[in-house]
Order: C-alpha cells, then structure tokens, then sequence
C-alpha cells in the first residue's frame, strides 16, 4: 500500500509534513559575487575605439567607499514537484509565484597585493505562493504551504591576481508560514567557495565553482519526543562543483548551469543519509532597459539518497526525487 | 718583483674598468625589439644625421630616439621593461631617467624603482613599481597613466600623489604640478592601446593589470559617453563626447551608462 493515503485526515496531516520536504529540497547557498559579475557581463559590450599607441581614455565614475544596491524581482514558473517530495506527491505540479527584495552592501576594497579583498553585507526577503488549485491533484491547495523567506549574510571575497576568486561567509535563513505566521525553519550556513571564470570564445565565458559548508538548521519537529524525528535531522555538510557557461549575444544572455552537490547528514532520523544532489537550469536574460531585466528559465534537481533509517527502510524511498520548473520573471536593480 | 707588481697593478685596473663598464653598461637600455622604422640621432656628434637602429644597440644618453608612423621599440632588462610607441621621439638619459619630446611610452617594473619622466616643459619623479603609460601632451606636458602599482609621483610644485590603477594625472607647467586627474576606463585603455598589443611579448604585469580593471569594477558607478583627447594649454584638454547617433562630437555635456561587467571584456581577445 502507498504511503500516501487518501484519507481527508492523512491530506490534512500533509501540509505539516510537507514542510520538512519542502525545506529540505531547497537549495540554500551564499551568493557568488563572481559569478553574478560574470552573469552581468553580457547585456553590452564595451565600447569600442580606434586602437592608438596610449589607447582610448573614457572617463569614469568610480566610488570607492560603502556601496549598495537593492533589488526587486518577481517571477512566476511552473513546477512539477515543487515541494521535493518522493513518491505518487511528485506527480504534484503548482503554478508558483515568488516576489524578492533584496539589497546588497559593500563594505570597502582592500588591496593586498596580489588579491583584493572585498567583504559584503546583504540580505534578502522573499514571498512563496502557490498559486494553483487543482482538484484532480493530490493535495488541491498547496498553499496551505506559502512561505516567507528572510537571509543575511556576510561575505568576504577575496580575488586573486590569478583569475581565481575565494569567498567564505555566513547566511542565515528562516521560513515562516504565511498562514500561520509561524517559524517553520531556520538556519546557519557558514562556508568558503572558490570561483574562477575564463574565457571560451569571443562571446562566451566559462565559470568552475566550488563550495563547501555547514547547514546548521532547527525545523519544527512535528512528532515530537515519541519518533526518532528531532528538531536538527536537517543538519548537513554540503560539497558543491558547479560549471557554468555564460553565453552572450546581441543583448541577450544565455547561461546554462550544472551543479553536482553531496550533502552528508549526521543527526536523528537522517544518521547515515547520504545525498547526491544534481541541478540543470538554463536562463536567459534580456535587459529591457538599464536597471530593468526580463529572464526566462528552466531547471531541474534529481536527488539519490543513500544509507537506512532506525527501521532499515532505505532513504532512497523517502527523500529521492526529480522536479522540474520553467518560468519568467522581472528584475529591477539600484545602486547607490 | 716589479714585474710581478706591474703585472697585478694592471690586473686591478683591468678588473674595475671591467666591472664599471659592466655596471655602466647594465644601467642603459638596449633596443630588444623593433618593429617599423626606427632612428636613432646621435646628438654628440655635429649635424643632425639620422641612423637606422640596430637590434640590441644600447641607447646612450647621446642618443635621440624617433619612431616613425608604425615605428615601435622595446627595451627589455632585468628590472625594467620600456616600450616606444610610433611617432614618437625621446632621450633615455639612464634606465631610470627618460626624456619624451612627443608620442608615447610604456614603462614597467615589478620592484620598486626610482624613474624620472621628463618632457619638453615638466618633470616628475616616480618611486615604486608598476605599469604605466606616459604621453606626451601639446602643452610641454604628459599625461601619467597608471595601469597598475604602487607608489608615489613628485613634482616640484605639486608635491607628491599616490599612484591608482586607472587614475590618470595631469603633468604640466615649469615648476612642474599636477591638473586634474581622471579615473579612466582601463578595460577599454588594455583593448585599444598599441602600446600593450602591438608587441609580441605580454608584459609581465597582466595579472596585476587584471587585478586593477577587477577594483574597477566593483566600484563602478558608471560610465561618461565620452574620450579624453590632447591637453592643448594647461587650462584646456579635449574631450570628446560620443553618441549612438552622433558619432564624435566635441564635449557639449555627459551621459553615463550602466555597469558592465569585469569578466566579460577582461577575457575577450580583441
């Protein structure tokens, strides 16, 4: 028999337990300045000017103190699976609507040599809704399920004479229930990574990433003290290779992504979980105008579990999963 | 034994004119790499008669060097790296003290020097390191353009200024100060400057360069549609605004444009 059933007091018993799976499908990561000013390369080329012995000098405006920027973007996309989860749930599809305000400090630039150093403060504050009511699904209404997010973090990059770019910092992120107003998650995220971008052709630029960290977390832990489920079973180390290709033309942008992560957990119900984590998107931005950026995209995460839980049931049955999304979305950034 | 003494008195003498000539010889530049035509005038002796260079001919203080219209020259030592560009005419006194009549040049170390860049009305002295470009100007001045480095530039009425990859000062007058100074697009300077890609050789200092077009970058804030053109008098340079229907027109007012990125034009290969 499923697992899943279809009694009214097992759906009702979904929305709660559907968090644990929601949160742990997510992707949660610092952000990479690197490769966010690879990213912002493409929309117009430099300009261009008669060679000459010195060469063209073009006047700048430069600002080397505290620095900032603040963001709005919302998008919309189809999910298949939106929630992660394993099972006859990942026939669940939702039409997803995600708002962000996000803003973003520099702290300075300090030359060492051969690097400069560059910490940065930021954060984000973003609304999940699931937008679409499906009688024939499993679960009709998914937004018993709408969520908040809010991060921070801070970040120290350093960029090296090399080509290679090292970061290392630390994020925290809570979800809160929109229809309860109640802290589902949250968590601490320190980690280093390392980025470096090169050149493949005339318009094209590839980006090796890499990363690793602590998700150091607390999730409501909805069976409390009887089961072997405990508020930190989320808690995981994460190892994450990335390659990237950031193609430009015209003014569009195409970036086509595969990351490869391995996430090892340790605690409660998930002693001896074991994860491989694959992610393909492809996004194409166009900037409509100078701070304003219209993105199409497409993703999709496959999970394998590895490793049994107390009762031997393996993992792979409870946490493997395929989900896939395609979407488009507005962005509007200011800097200061 | 007076033989014997004779002998060693001639064998000391030998040894320091050889080594000073050697040191001599050291502190001199040598033309390492020419393309196009190049001459060379010797000023000691009568008449103004110019001679083709010769590869690796030492350029003497005696010496005035001219470039002709694709005419490049290259110096290469172990401490500093000179490069000629065309049209250009000047004197290297030592290889720490250049003389530039008209035209251009690049100068580059990866340690600490001591240079002084002299033109036909100014002159400065350069102490550290780095990768810069010199150009002469109409009004007996030089432009002083940092790619990258560190260190301080003095002149005799303006006192002293640190160097900033990019930033670009004014040299002008007799006593020597300093005009405006400029922060300049270096990504675009690296892509369209002769002086770095009319070379066979890369210059040592890419990566720094790299480095400093990276600062650039994050502290961009924008960009003016405009190019900086000759300093004809001390109180007037030319700059040339540039739009997407106009073409080149001379500076009415400035627009700046959004930020682009560091990667993209950095790793380009034009």
């Amino acid at each position: 028999m499923n697992k899943y059933l279809l009694s009214p007091l097992v759906l009702v018993s979904f929305a709660s337990g559907q968090v644990n799976e929601r949160v742990d499908s997510t992707i949660r990561a610092l952000p990479s300045p690197t490769l966010e000013a690879a990213s912002d390369t493409t929309s117009a080329g430099s300009t261009d000017a008669v060679a000459s012995d010195t060469g063209a000098q073009r006047p700048l405006k430069l600002d080397s103190g505290i620095s900032g920027q603040f963001g709005y973007d919302s998008r919309y996309s189809y999910k298949e699976n939106p929630l992660g989860a394993p099972g006859v749930l990942d026939q669940q599809s939702d039409g997803v609507w995600e708002n962000r305000f996000h803003g973003r400090a520099k702290l300075g630039v300090y030359d060492m040599d051969s690097s400069i150093v560059t910490p940065f403060l930021g954060g984000s504050w973003a609304m999940t809704d699931y937008t679409y009511k499906n009688a024939d699904d499993l679960i009709p209404d998914l937004s018993a399920l709408n969520h908040n997010t809010t991060t921070a973090y801070l970040l120290f990059l350093l960029q090296h004479e090399s080509g290679w770019a090292f970061r290392g910092g630390v994020m925290y992120s809570n979800d809160r229930s929109t229809e309860n107003d109640t802290e589902e998650y949250m968590e601490f995220y320190p980690s280093i990574g390392a980025t470096k971008a090169y050149a493949l052709s005339e318009q094209a630029l590839g980006v090796i990433d890499a990363s690793i960290g602590v998700h150091l977390g607390n999730i409501e832990d909805v069976d409390g003290p009887l089961s072997d489920h405990t508020d930190d079973e989320l808690d995981h180390a994460d190892l994450t290779a990335s390659y990237s290709i950031i193609y430009s033309f015209d003014k569009f942008t195409v970036r086509p992504s595969y990351s490869l992560s391995y996430r090892k957990y340790e605690n409660g119900f998930n002693s001896d979980r074991r994860d491989l984590l694959h992610h393909l998107s492809v996004h194409l931005d166009y900037p409509i105008a100078e701070s304003f950026e219209l993105s199409v995209f497409s993703d999709y995460s496959k999970r394998k579990s590895s490793g049994s839980d107390s009762q031997g049931d393996p993992y792979s049955s409870i946490y493997d999963f395929k989900k896939f999304s395609v979407g488009a979305g507005l962005g509007l950034v200011a800097s200061f | 034994m007076p033989v014997f003494k004779l002998r060693l008195r001639f064998l000391n003498i030998f040894a320091v004119t050889f080594v000073a000539a050697f040191f001599l010889s050291a502190e001199l530049p040598k033309a390492s790499y020419i393309q196009g035509r190049v001459d060379v005038v010797d000023l000691s002796k009568d008449g103004f008669k110019p001679n083709t260079i010769d590869i690796n001919q030492t350029l003497s203080k005696d010496l005035l060097v001219a470039t002709g219209v694709k005419g490049r020259l290259e110096s290469v030592s172990d401490r500093n790296y000179w490069r000629l560009g065309s049209d250009t005419m000047g004197i290297w006194y030592s290889n720490t003290s250049f003389w530039l009549q008209s035209g251009s040049i690049l100068f580059c170390s990866q340690t600490k020097q001591e240079i002084q860049f002299s033109s036909l009305e100014c002159n400065a002295t350069f102490k550290g390191r780095g990768t810069i470009i010199i150009e002469a100007t109409g009004n007996g001045g030089f432009k002083f353009i940092p790619l990258e480095g560190k260190g301080i530039l003095t002149t005799a009425k303006g006192g002293s200024k640190e160097i900033l990859g990019g930033r670009m000062l004014l040299v002008l007058g007799k006593p020597t100060y300093f005009g405006d100074a400029y922060d300049i697009d270096l990504m675009l300077l690296l892509r369209s400057s002769r002086l770095i890609n009319a070379f066979p050789s890369t210059i040592p200092t890419f990566k720094k360069i790299g480095l400093a077009i990276y600062v650039q970058e994050i502290n961009l804030k924008g960009k003016y549609d405009a190019l900086i053109g000759d300093a004809t008098t001390n109180e007037n340079l030319q700059i040339w605004k540039f739009g997407k229907n106009t073409g080149v027109e001379p500076q009415n007012n400035h627009r700046s444009e959004s930020k682009k990125g560091f990667f993209k034009g950095f790793f380009s290969k034009d």
